[in-house]
C-alpha cells in the first residue's frame, strides 16, 4: 500500500521527488568530501602534493604510483584480513556471551544477581588504556602473543554488550515466556529458538558497535602481536607514515586503501543491517 | 518489578543461569574485573615504570591530581569535547536520518553515503582532516573563505577535534536512528499526513518521540565513545596547543603507556569513571521521564 | 517472516561462527608449528612484502631486532640486514616493528625478559631513557671484549650516546638540528643564512623577511622542545642538574637557576618566540612538517624550518615543485655571548637488550659493526641523508662523490661544523624524557598564546620538577 502511494507522489511530483532525491545525493558527497579528497590526493605524486593549496583538488597527472607502492610495502591485505577476523570473533563470542548473560540476569533468580549486574556495569566504563598492560602480561603468560585468540580474549565479553542485550530482553512480553512455559518448552530451547532471534535487532547493534571498537584499535594489537602475518590496519597506517623520508602521498593512498574494502564490506553488509535491524524488532 | 512476576514463576534451584554466566564471568574477570579492582587498589599508591606496586600513597595520588595547574582545563575540556561530539552528532544524524526516513527508490544510495564514515578508522581520518584544516592552503579555509589554524590555535583545536569526532560518529549513530524511525507505524504517518500534518509535524510530533529509545542509545552511546575517544586526538593534536585538546582519557594514556606514571593513570581513570558514571546517571533520568512508549 | 528472519539470523550467526573458529584454530596451528619453517619461496627480505621474515636456519643464532622505521626506512634496513645475514653463517638477524619510539619503550618495559628481542634502535633523545631503563647491556661491554674495534667516532656522538665516554648505545645514523632554508628568500632579502648563528639573529633576520615582504612567514618549529634544549646546550648550559643526568638521574630542570645566568637566557629565547608569533613572522607551531611547512617552504610563503637535516626528502620535493633553491644551516644557539663549541648529536642509535641470550646479544653487537662499517654507511648514508659518523666514512670515494655535487654543499658545511666540534654539548640523560621533552613544546604554546613568559617557564618547571621527583620516588 505504501509503496501505491509512493508511486502515486511520485507521479503527481516527480520533478520535485527528483529535485529532492538529488539534494540528499549532494548531501552525502558532502558528507563523505573526505574520503574523496583523500583518494583525489592518493593520485598525486608527493612532489604534486607539495604545491596543493585550497581549491585546487584534482591530480594533474593523476599516478597509481602511491598505490602500488603502499601494496608493495605494506601487506595491507593480510592487515585488512587479520582486522576483519578480529571483528567476525569478537562479534560472534561477543553475541554468544552477552545473550546467554544477559538471559540468565532477566529470565533467572538466583543468588548474586544483582551484585554480578551491578559490577557489571560499574566496570563497564573503565579505560582500556589502563588495564592494558596488566592484559598484556596476562596474555604473555598463556603464550599466547601473536595469536587471533590472545589479540580477541580480553574483547570477547563486555559490559556494554550484558547492558544492550539485558536492555532488549527486559521488553518481550512475559506472556511469551509463560505460554513457552506451558507448551513445555524449555529454559534454553526459549532462548534459542525465541529470544535470540527476536534480539536480531540489538544484536545488530551490538555488533555494529563491536566493529567499530575493534576497527579502531591500535595499541593493543601492537602489543600482543610482533609478526607481520598478524598486524592489523591500525598499525600498517602507522607503518606508512614513516618518519623524515616517509610520504604523504603514501599515506593517504593506505588510508584510500584501507577504506575501500571496509566500504565494500559496508555496502554489502548495511542492507541486511538495516533490514534485520527493523524487521526483526518487537515493542515493549 | 516486571522482571520479579517473571522469575516468580521459578523459584526451583537450577544451575542453568549460572552456566549461562560461566563463560562471560570468567573472561569478565580476568579481563575487567581485575584489572579494575588493581586501578583502585593502585590509585592509592606509587608504582614504580613497569606498573608495580611500590609504596602506599593513601590519597595523594588524587591530590597532586585535582591540584595540579592543568586538571581544571583537562577536565573542562572533557566535558566540552563530550558535549559538541554528542550534540553535534545528534544534530547531523538525527537531520540525516529524518530525511532518509522514508523508502523511495534510489534510496540506498544515500543511506550508503550517509552511513560511509563509520567504515573510516581514525586513523586514515586522522591524516585526511589533518590535510583539510592546514592553516596554509587548507581545503576547509579555502571553502569558507577564513584563514584559522583549526589544529594550531588553542581557540580553535577543540572544535576542530570534536569536529573530526562527530564526522567519525554519524555513521553509527545515523543507522540506530533510521531504524528507529524506519520503525514508526507507516499507518500512523498516513493518519498524520491526511490531517493535514506538514513534514516537520510529523517529524517532531510522531517520529522523534516513538523513535526515543533509539534516540536516547545513540546519545548514550556518543556520550560513552567521546569520552573515551583519543586517537584522533592523539594523532591530530596530540593534547596541545597547551593542553587545550588534552582530555582525561588523552592524560590516562599518556600516564599509563607513555610516561610510566601507571598510578597516576589508574586515579585518573577513576575518576573519568566517575563522570561517565555521572553523564550516564542523568542520561537514564531524563531517558525514564522522556521516553515514549 | 518471523520464521525466515530466525533462519536467516541462525545461519548467518552459525557462518560467522564458523569463520571465527577457522581463524582461530588456523592460527594457533600457525603457531605451534612455527619452530619448523613453512613452505616459502620468498626472499629472506620478506619483512617488507608482507611475508614473516623466514626463520633463522637451525643451525645460526636468531638474532631479533625491534626497529621503529617504517616505510623506505625500514626498507633500506632490511636490505642491510640482508647484507649481514649473507655476509657470515653464524647469526640470523630478523627486524621486526613495534610501534614509535616511545609505543617501542613501553612494550619493551612490558615485555617479558624470555619474549625481549636482542636489539632495538632509538632517537637519540631517549638514550637517558634505555640508560636507566634496566633491560640493556651498555654497547661498551661489548667494544672493550673486541680487540679488533678501532673506531674514532665524533666527539658529540660519544657524548650523546655515552657517560664519561663509555657508550650506552651505538649510532646508527647521524643527523644535525639546524634549519632548512629558502635560498630564493634569503638571497632576496641579502641575508647569508650562514651568519644566523644565534637566536638573536634568527630573531632580526625573521624580522627583516617578513617586514621587507621577502615571505609572508620567516620561521617555523617542528612540533617539538629539543629545539629550544639544543640551542641552550650550543650556548653552553645543562637543561637539568647532576651534570645533565651524566652523573645521576636529574632531580630537577635548571630552566628557571639563575646562578649562572640561564634563566635569563631561557626567558629571552622564549620571550623572542613569542614576539615573533605576535606579530605573525611564526608559522603556526604544531603545524605538520611534512603536510604544512615544507609545501609552505617550496610555495615561498615561508624562509626556515627549525629541525633537523634528515628531511632531506621532503626539501627536495617541496623545492623542485616550487622551483626554488634551499639549504641547511646548524643549530644556533640561543645568544651571540653562547660558547657555540658543541653541537648536540640528533638521530638514531642501536641499544643492545639483556634477553638473557648472550650468543644473541654478541650477534647484535656483530650485526651494529656491519651496519656501521663504512661502506654500509656510505649508501645509508646517501639513501636517508644521515652524515658520517666517522672520518673514515666522510672520507670514502662514494661519500666523496655525493659531496661534490653542487646541490649538496652545504653537507660539507654540515661535516666541518661536525669536526670541530667538541663534546660539550649532549642531549640531557632523562629516564622520563616524555614528560621532560614535550614540557618545553608545551611551554611554547603557552607563551605563544598568551601566558607572559615568567608563568609559562614556571609552569613548566614545575610540570618537570615534578616528573623527576615522583620517577626518583618510585625507581631510584
Amino acid at each position: 500500500m505504501k509503496e501505491n502511494i509512493c508511486k502515486a507522489v511520485l507521479r503527481r511530483r516527480g520533478l520535485r521527488r527528483g529535485a529532492l532525491y538529488a539534494l540528499k545525493v549532494l548531501l552525502g558527497l558532502v558528507i563523505i568530501f573526505p574520503i574523496i579528497i583523500c583518494i583525489l590526493f592518493a593520485l598525486k605524486t608527493n612532489r604534486e602534493l607539495m604545491g596543493t593549496t585550497g581549491l585546487d583538488l584534482l591530480p594533474h597527472n593523476p599516478t597509481l604510483e602511491n598505490f602500488t607502492w603502499v601494496m608493495e610495502s605494506v601487506p595491507i591485505g593480510t592487515y585488512l584480513l587479520n582486522t576483519f577476523i578480529q571483528c567476525a570473533i569478537v562479534i560472534v563470542c561477543q553475541l554468544a556471551f552477552c545473550s546467554c548473560a544477559a538471559y540468565a540476569l532477566v529470565f533467572f533468580r538466583f543468588k548474586g544477581k544483582n551484585l554480578i549486574f551491578s559490577v557489571i556495569l560499574m566496570t563497564m566504563m573503565i579505560p582500556a588504556d589502563v588495564v592494558v598492560i596488566t592484559n598484556y602480561i596476562q596474555i604473555q603468560h598463556w603464550n599466547l602473543t601473536d595469536t587471533h585468540l590472545g589479540m580477541a580474549l580480553p574483547a570477547l565479553v563486555g559490559g556494554m554488550g550484558i547492558f544492550l542485550m539485558r536492555q532488549f530482553y527486559l521488553t518481550i512480553p512475559r506472556d511469551l515466556k509463560d505460554a513457552a512455559d506451558i507448551d513445555g518448552c524449555s529454559d534454553i530451547g526459549f532462548f534459542l529458538r525465541i529470544a535470540m532471534p527476536l534480539s536480531a535487532p540489538s544484536m545488530a547493534s551490538l555488533a555494529i558497535y563491536e566493529f567499530i571498537i575493534i576497527y579502531n584499535r591500535y595499541f593493543w594489537p601492537l602489543l600482543v602481536t610482533t609478526s607481520n602475518r598478524m598486524r592489523t590496519v591500525q598499525i600498517g597506517m602507522a607503518m606508512l607514515e614513516g618518519g623524515e623520508a616517509g610520504q604523504t602521498a603514501h599515506v593517504l593512498a593506505g588510508a584510500a586503501l584501507c577504506i575501500v574494502p571496509a566500504v565494500l564490506v559496508f555496502i554489502v553488509g548495511q542492507r541486511y543491517l538495516i533490514k534485520g535491524m527493523t524487521e526483526g524488532s518487537v515493542k515493549g | 518489578m516486571h522482571e520479579k512476576r517473571r522469575a516468580a514463576g521459578r523459584n526451583r534451584f537450577t544451575l542453568t543461569p549460572y552456566l549461562l554466566l560461566l563463560p562471560s564471568m570468567a573472561l569478565f574477570v580476568m579481563f575487567t574485573l581485575w584489572p579494575f579492582v588493581k586501578t583502585i587498589i593502585l590509585s592509592f599508591a606509587l608504582t614504580d615504570k613497569k606498573g608495580d606496586f611500590v609504596k602506599w600513597a593513601g590519597l595523594s595520588n588524587y591530590v597532586r591530581i585535582l591540584t595540579s595547574s592543568t586538571f581544571r582545563q583537562v577536565f573542562g575540556n572533557t566535558i566540552k569535547f563530550a558535549l559538541i561530539v554528542c550534540l553535534g552528532t545528534l544534530a547531523v544524524s538525527l537531520l540525516l536520518a529524518l530525511i532518509s526516513a522514508e523508502r523511495e527508490r534510489g534510496s540506498r544510495l544515500y543511506e550508503v553515503l550517509y552511513a560511509l564514515p563509520m567504515a573510516v578508522a581514525s586513523a586514515p581520518a586522522a591524516v585526511i582532516f589533518t590535510f583539510l584544516m592546514r592553516k596554509e592552503g587548507g581545503t576547509l579555509n579555502a571553502i569558507l573563505g577564513v584563514n584559522i589554524a583549526w589544529l594550531q590555535d588553542s581557540r580553535w583545536a577543540l572544535l576542530a577535534v570534536s569536529l573530526v569526532t562527530v564526522w567519525l560518529s554519524i555513521g553509527a549513530s545515523y543507522i540506530f536512528l533510521l531504524v528507529g524511525f524506519r520503525n514508526v507505524p507507516g499507518d500512523l504517518l498516513e493518519c498524520a499526513k491526511l490531517d493535514g500534518a506538514g513534514p516537520f509535524r510529523r517529524a517532531f510530533s510522531i517520529m522523534i518521540p516513538i523513535a526515543s529509545p533509539q534516540i536516547f542509545f545513540v546519545v548514550f552511546l556518543n556520550i560513552t565513545n567521546s569520552l573515551r575517544a583519543f586517537a584522533q586526538i592523539k594523532l591530530l593534536t596530540n593534547g596541545g596547543p597547551n593542553n587545550s585538546t588534552s582530555t582525561l582519557i588523552f592524560s590516562v594514556y599518556q600516564n599509563a603507556i607513555l610516561n610510566g606514571r601507571y598510578e597516576t593513570a589508574c586515579a585518573q581513570a577513576l575518576l573519568l569513571f566517575l563522570v561517565i558514571f555521572a553523564a550516564t546517571r542523568i542520561q537514564r533520568a531524563t531517558e525514564s521521564r522522556m521516553v515514549f512508549y | 517472516m518471523k520464521k525466515r528472519m530466525t533462519r536467516i539470523v541462525s545461519l548467518a550467526l552459525a557462518l560467522l561462527m564458523a569463520a571465527a573458529l577457522c581463524a582461530c584454530s588456523g592460527t594457533s596451528g600457525g603457531k605451534n608449528d612455527s619452530g619448523a619453517p613453512p613452505p616459502s619461496n620468498s626472499q629472506p627480505s620478506g619483512a617488507q612484502d608482507g611475508q614473516t621474515p623466514a626463520p633463522a636456519p637451525a643451525d645460526r643464532v636468531s638474532v631479533m631486532y625491534w626497529c621503529p622505521y617504517t616505510g623506505n626506512g625500514a626498507e633500506r634496513v632490511q636490505k642491510i640486514i640482508d647484507g649481514f645475514n649473507g655476509s657470515q653463517d653464524k647469526y640470523f638477524v630478523q627486524m621486526e616493528y613495534n610501534g614509535g619510539y616511545f609505543d617501542q619503550l613501553a612494550k619493551l618495559q612490558a615485555t617479558d625478559k624470555a619474549n625481549l628481542p636482542a636489539l632495538c634502535n632509538s632517537s637519540s633523545e631517549t638514550v637517558g631513557s634505555y640508560l636507566h631503563s634496566g633491560f640493556i647491556r651498555n654497547v661498551q661491554e661489548f667494544i672493550d671484549a673486541d680487540p679488533a674495534y678501532d673506531r674514532d667516532l665524533y666527539g658529540n656522538l660519544i657524548s650523546t650516546y655515552g657517560v664519561d665516554g663509555r657508550l650506552i648505545g651505538y649510532p646508527l645514523g647521524l643527523s644535525l638540528s639546524g634549519f632548512f632554508y629558502n635560498a630564493d628568500i634569503f638571497e632576496a632579502a641579502g641575508i647569508d643564512p650562514y651568519s644566523l648563528t644565534s637566536m638573536d639573529r634568527v630573531y632580526d633576520a625573521a624580522v627583516k623577511i617578513c617586514e621587507g615582504g621577502y615571505a609572508p612567514y620567516a620561521i617555523a618549529e617542528e612540533h617539538s622542545g629539543i629545539w629550544a634544549n639544543y640551542a641552550f646546550h650550543r650556548e653552553g648550559f645543562y637543561t637539568v642538574d647532576n651534570d645533565n643526568g651524566a652523573s645521576g638521574l636529574p632531580t630537577r630542570c635548571l630552566y628557571n637557576d639563575n646562578s649562572d645566568g640561564f634563566a635569563d637566557i631561557v626567558r629571552q629565547y622564549y620571550q623572542q618566540w613569542a614576539d615573533l608569533s605576535a606579530k605573525g613572522y611564526m608559522f603556526p607551531f604544531g603545524s605538520k612538517i611534512k603536510e604544512d611547512m615544507f609545501p609552505a617552504l617550496g610555495r615561498s610563503e615561508l624562509a626556515m624550518i627549525v629541525t633537523t637535516n634528515s628531511y632531506l626528502t621532503q626539501a627536495r620535493d617541496a623545492a623542485a615543485e616550487g622551483g626554488i633553491k634551499f639549504g641547511f644551516v646548524p643549530m644556533f644557539s640561543a645568544t651571540d655571548n653562547g660558547r657555540q663549541t658543541g653541537y648536540c648529536s640528533s638521530g638514531n642509535g642501536f641499544f643492545i637488550v639483556d634477553n638473557g641470550r648472550p650468543e644473541e646479544q654478541q650477534g647484535a653487537w656483530e650485526f651494529i659493526k656491519y651496519f656501521t662499517s663504512p661502506d654500509v654507511q656510505v649508501d645509508w648514508n646517501l639513501e636517508t641523508g644521515y652524515l658520517p659518523l666517522y672520518d673514515e666514512i666522510y672520507n670514502a670515494e662514494g661519500y666523496q662523490a655525493f659531496l661534490a655535487e653542487e646541490d649538496y654543499a652545504y653537507v660539507n658545511r654540515l661535516i666541518e661544523a661536525l669536526q670541530g666540534a667538541d663534546d660539550s654539548a649532549f642531549y640531557a640523560f632523562v629516564a622520563n624524557n616524555n614528560e621532560y621533552t614535550p614540557a618545553g613544546a608545551t611551554c611554547l604554546e603557552a607563551v605563544i598564546g598568551g601566558t607572559p613568559v615568567d608563568e609559562a617557564i614556571n609552569a613548566m618547571c614545575e610540570t618537570i620538577n615534578t616528573a623527576f621527583e615522583m620517577y626518583n620516588a618510585t625507581n631510584g
